[in-house]
């Protein structure tokens, strides 16, 4: 016998909450993302550059993934039809972002995030950066030679990305960050992670911009010509003010304390919980963290496992 | 246990091993893939070949603006790269008819000069499709001035079946096949703005 639509309801909550506990219990088991770097180790790092990975090439766009298998308690149908409806979603993005990419197609994040960096750091004692290039990542090996090839120097690496969220309403600007200390130097305190050298400080940060003046209910066609109006000037203007926040982030976070070795960052008696999404790269985490700063409308998120992500206030 | 809810989770069980199954063979260490993409080059089209009045048309050497002149982009964890597309993109715009125009090698006998660069080249996933873009600038020189530049996009967005290097190395062929469509109609709706405006100033 066919399951009722309520049923279908019914099988989906029960798949879903079954889903939301297990990623619970999961989240609750894994150690800290951020790795934090002392005063110490700071002051022992030499001379340090700064080099901006870039992945992509243009503004990248986003999807919100269907969700047919998740209420109709899974199954092969669900899964094709998910994957036949994502398929479609993928297209449509892709083509309504033209008229963005082509205000944008001289506009230079990589290097907008460089200078930001080389201001912001400069107060950053043991961190100022002696200079800060602008690469492409062509392969997973890429970033550990530019670390290995950079001699007696030290390496802040920072991964940028940036893409419009699912809706258009907002531009979303990511980066992994890492620093790596010239060959041998405080060997006794390195850490590893994914395929990067030996690393004494690493985060991951987020930045989420809404369209300024975004009033009422407005098509993605009509959000794409708002963006992309009088030479991309509004999107041109959200960038610049994400890849300034990411920097000055960055740089907040190279002398912000840490919980103990190995420990999560658990929300500090008296301070603001936070719930929400935080997005770096293609990475969407659910979470439930806690506001660590706030100024001009703005609001810094520390995530359970140390990432740091702003939204508007 | 319900009999009818132990069958739906077995289904269910089952589903999921077919699917386990079908994706174990998918290599999640991160590759590197060097594609491809010189295609042979396209036969002349009658229906689109050139008369004996159209504007000869000759192409400078192209200039590649893109950070890394290797890299094409990341689908997930993978990513693929291609030395040599230069040549390829040159010769794909060379081979570009039109019925109002033909290209001429000689740019001192030329009616219109193109003057292109490479800006984007690129595959991405969003989500389980992939993505390929390419984009050119077109500078026009007519008489040695300058007169004007056409931003050529092209893009193909599609499933992603297999990962394969055929499959990646074919988007981008798609994409640039639609990068050519967008600047032949262009070239053509330049070329009959000219002819008007010269039949007027006549």
């Amino acid at each position: 016998m066919n399951p009722t639509p309520a049923q279908l309801v019914s099988r989906g909550r029960s798949f879903a909450i079954l889903l939301a506990l297990a990623l619970t219990f999961l989240t609750g088991c894994v150690g800290p993302v951020r790795v934090p770097i002392s005063s110490d180790s700071r002051t022992q790092l030499g001379k340090v550059k700064g080099i901006v990975g870039l992945q992509q090439q243009e503004i990248g766009t986003e999807i919100n993934p269907s969700n047919v298998s998740a209420a109709t308690g899974g199954g092969l149908i669900a899964g094709i039809i998910d994957m036949s409806i994502d398929d479609a979603r993928a297209k449509k993005a892709e083509a309504a972002v033209k008229p963005v990419r082509d205000a944008l197609i001289d506009y230079q994040p990589g290097n907008v995030l460089a200078a930001d960096l080389q201001n912001a750091l400069d107060d950053v004692p043991g961190a100022s950066l002696s200079h800060t290039d602008v690469q492409q990542v062509i392969d997973p090996n890429t970033t550990a030679e530019w670390i290995n090839g950079s001699g007696g120097t030290s390496v802040l690496l920072v991964t940028l990305g940036y893409k419009l969220s699912a809706d258009f309403k907002s531009i979303i600007v990511s980066a992994e960050v890492s620093l790596h200390p010239a060959g041998g130097r405080l060997a006794s305190v390195t850490q590893t992670k994914a395929n990067l050298p030996p690393l004494v400080y690493y985060n991951m940060f987020s930045s989420f911009n809404i369209l300024p003046g975004l009033a009422g209910a407005q098509s993605r066609d009509g959000l794409v010509t708002l963006w992309a109006a009088d030479g991309g000037r509004q999107a041109k203007t959200v960038l610049n003010a994400g890849l300034q926040e990411l920097a000055d982030m960055i740089a907040y976070d190279l002398t912000a304390p840490s919980p103990p070795a190995g420990e999560r960052y658990e929300t500090p008696d008296g301070a603001e919980k936070h719930f929400g999404i935080a997005e770096y790269g293609a990475t969407n985490v659910g979470f439930q963290g806690y506001i660590e700063h706030k100024a001009d409308g703005r609001i810094w998120v520390r995530l359970p496992g140390g990432q740091l992500s702003s939204f508007p206030q | 246990m319900n009999p009818a809810w132990a069958q739906r989770c077995s289904s269910w069980i089952l589903a999921a091993s077919c699917l386990m199954a079908i994706f174990s063979g998918c290599n999640n260490t991160p590759q590197t893939s060097q594609l491809d993409l010189t295609v042979p080059a396209s036969a002349d089209d009658p229906s689109t070949a050139p008369s004996e009045s159209s504007l000869r048309v000759a192409w400078l050497a192209i200039e590649d603006q893109r950070l890394d002149t290797t890299s094409l982009g990341h689908i997930g964890n993978d990513a693929y790269v291609a030395k040599s597309i230069l040549p390829w993109v040159n010769q794909q715009l060379r081979a570009t008819r039109g019925a109002n125009f033909a290209e001429t090698e000689d740019p001192a006998k030329a009616d219109l000069v193109i003057k292109p660069t490479l800006l984007k080249l690129y595959i991405q996933n969003i989500n389980v499709a992939k993505s390929a873009v390419v984009v050119l600038r077109l500078e026009f020189l007519r008489h040695g001035k300058p007169s004007g530049q056409f931003i050529c996009r092209g893009q193909y967005a599609g499933m992603n079946w297999w990962n394969s290097d055929e499959e990646m190395a074919g988007a981008i062929q798609k994409a640039f096949a639609d990068c050519l469509l967008n600047l032949t109609a262009s070239l053509e709706l330049n070329i009959k703005l000219q002819h008007m405006e010269s039949s007027a100033s006549n």
